[in-house]
């Protein structure tokens, strides 16, 4: 098996507070999603709030059990890891989470946070760790003598690169990132990108960059996959999604990106509403907004079929053909 | 960090001056102390004379004056009622008071801190509900009524331990489990509560993303965090134990400051009740000033006051 990490059929539900006695309801966060990544492949996985974007992150590095289904790193199954391999795995993955200032311990200091996972592997000695710690902050832009410094006394911007660095320090296989810049002002947010960039190029390195913000991900991944309530409901080259994506749910993401260019102006909002959850139990997630629904979309839920170089969850997909809502040039 | 502690440290001598001052002036405008000293059937002349004896003819101010300056040669006179120097009292009552209260205390501690830690890691768990509803129990009983109910099952029923006086070792363990009791209870669910909410903390998914182990999890990276809002609650606690030693104290007539307090000021013993009230702002005010200290020493945002980068 050559992938990286693979996920079948991954499901997470969470039980609903629900009346004593009544038959416990449940929310299905991820509802069985399928997806591959290969060494050095970086995903994007975006969606709005609550489409589970997350959940499939902590799933991806087992931090949280799935309800159905398994994830594989390296061939291993996550459900079937003894404590040795949990470190292991632990010590070739890593995550980023989207607020730096709590995504920081504020009793450690920088040096202490970056240079932990060293110690906690046994890895190198204290003065070691430190050396390695010095080192790493320097590679994501920050001068060593930070070390010292606590997260208050920081920046915005230089809390992510050190949120950063500590995920990097142990040169992991994957990364997690989730809505790892969406926190930070624009700016800022192309500094992080960038140095993304350069750090992907020096590595050996594949990672999930989940986000809810289109513009920023094509400038950051190979790959798209789109959730919708759970579902992946399409997932493709990040070029050929972009210029033409076959599900209504992503031509309608696409075409809500804020654009610049004052010839081009989305006066109706392409859906309405909101998350409607209570569509998750049969049929498509999405047929509550989707102008396209028809009487099918309500008994069946829709495969995943390849179309083209993407695969896609709709019945219909087919009527989608190429022409796109808008062109959205993909970065490279 | 220096300036930090001296500023508290000045802020404590002005408080305990304050207190000592306003008990001072309140006991004597609030009625004769001299004829709370005789009581009602005291002859004008008895009363007079008593007065003359006491200093409480004169003025407030001046015998608020001459009270200070005796008090800073650690002269706090003698007791109204037998005569013996009122510091010699405070002297004997204080380390037995000490001996309930701090070892209630650190048995608070002991108890509480680590049943707050394993709830809060168990959270859910039939272990963690039992326990909670312990805990809402020792809470809102009063320790009066804690302090009556021990006494029941351990002197009367079991009839294992003393309930009252203070000439052997035992003597102590029913007055300490009260106090640890009912402190143990509040301390665990506060740090059951501020752990549960820590533990949710994206930084503590990061160290498990990195693989820290479990357990230093929680010492290194949750309990240093939940120390901070947990040493307020800890100094709370503590001046709480102070207090509620003129309860546990009276219930099981252990002879420290609390029974002390509540004879003297039943007797009107005017001398002794100053002293004690000193004597227990000066605790408060530690207690306070401790708390203060330690606040900055584990919350680096203080600690660093003054020296931040943006």
């Amino acid at each position: 098996m050559s992938a990286l990490l693979q996920a079948s059929d991954l499901t997470k539900a969470y039980r609903l507070k629900s009346a004593p006695f009544a038959r416990p309801a449940y929310h299905l966060a991820v509802n069985a999603v399928e997806l591959a990544l290969e060494p050095r492949e970086r995903l994007g996985v975006v969606g709005e709030s609550g489409s589970g974007k997350s959940t499939l992150g902590r799933l991806l590095l087992g931090l949280t059990a799935p309800t159905r289904g398994e994830v594989l790193f390296e061939g291993q199954s996550h459900a079937r890891r003894k404590p040795g391999d949990w470190t292991r795995f632990r010590m070739r993955s890593s995550l980023v989470q989207q607020n730096p200032l709590s995504a920081l311990n504020p009793q450690m200091t920088i040096g202490e946070q970056v240079a932990e996972a060293v110690q906690v592997h046994r890895l190198s000695n204290r003065a070691g760790a430190r050396d390695r710690a010095a080192t790493m902050l320097e590679q994501v832009g920050l001068s060593s003598g930070m070390m010292n410094r606590f997260p208050h006394q920081m920046s915005g911007g230089q809390r992510q690169r050190v949120v950063i660095a500590r995920a990097l320090i142990l040169d992991p296989r994957l990364v997690v990132f989730d809505e790892a810049v969406s926190a930070l002002d624009v700016s800022v947010q192309a500094q992080v990108v960038a140095l993304l960039r350069s750090l992907w190029r020096e590595r050996d390195l594949a990672y999930v960059f989940i986000t809810h913000d289109l513009r920023v991900v094509r400038h950051l991944v190979d790959r798209i996959a789109v959730m919708y309530l759970g579902r992946m409901v399409e997932t493709g080259d990040i070029r050929s999604v972009y210029s033409a994506p076959r599900h209504p749910y992503t031509r309608a993401l696409l075409a809500s990106v804020p654009t610049l260019d004052p010839t081009i102006r989305n006066i109706a909002p392409p859906i309405r509403g909101e998350l409607d959850p209570g569509r998750a139990r049969q049929g498509c997630a999405f047929r509550s907004r989707c102008p396209h629904a028809f009487e099918r979309c309500e008994r069946e839920v829709p495969a995943m079929r390849q179309l083209g170089s993407q695969q896609v969850a709709c019945h219909i997909a087919e009527q989608f053909n190429p022409a796109p809502t808008r062109q959205m040039e993909v970065a490279r | 960090m220096i300036s930090f502690i001296l500023a508290r440290f000045a802020r404590a001598v002005i408080v305990l001056v304050l207190a000592v001052t306003f008990v001072f002036v309140i006991l004597r405008v609030s009625g004769d102390p001299a004829e709370q000293m005789l009581g009602d059937l005291a002859s004008p002349e008895a009363i007079a004379i008593v007065r003359a004896n006491w200093g409480l003819d004169k003025s407030i101010p001046e015998q608020f004056l001459i009270y200070a300056g005796n008090a800073l040669h650690g002269d706090f006179g003698v007791s109204t009622t037998d005569g013996r120097p009122v510091f010699t009292i405070i002297a004997e009552r204080v380390p037995k008071t000490l001996i309930i209260t701090i070892s209630s205390f650190l048995l608070t501690v002991l108890l509480g801190v680590p049943i707050g830690i394993l709830t809060a890691v168990r959270r859910g768990s039939a272990a963690d509900k039992a326990v909670m509803t312990g805990a809402v129990v020792g809470y809102s009983v009063p320790s009066f009524l804690l302090g009556v109910g021990i006494i029941f099952l351990f002197a009367v029923w079991l009839r294992v331990l003393p309930s009252s006086g203070s000439s052997t070792w035992q003597h102590a363990v029913l007055p300490i489990l009260t106090g640890t009791l009912a402190g143990a209870a509040g301390i665990s669910r506060f740090v059951r509560s501020a752990m549960i909410d820590i533990l949710d903390q994206p930084y503590i998914a990061a160290a498990r993303a990195d693989g820290v182990p479990e357990w230093e999890i929680i010492l290194r990276h949750a309990l240093p965090n939940a120390a901070i809002p947990l040493v307020t609650l800890l100094g709370f606690s503590a001046g709480g134990l102070l207090g509620g030693s003129v309860l546990i104290e009276t219930v099981f007539a252990w002879p420290g400051l609390g029974s002390g307090f509540s004879q003297a000021v039943s007797y009107g013993n005017l001398t002794v009740v100053q002293a004690m009230v000193l004597t227990f702002t000066a605790f408060m005010v530690t207690i306070n000033l401790t708390v203060d200290i330690l606040y900055a020493v584990l919350n680096p945002k203080i600690r660093l006051q003054g020296n931040d980068a943006s």
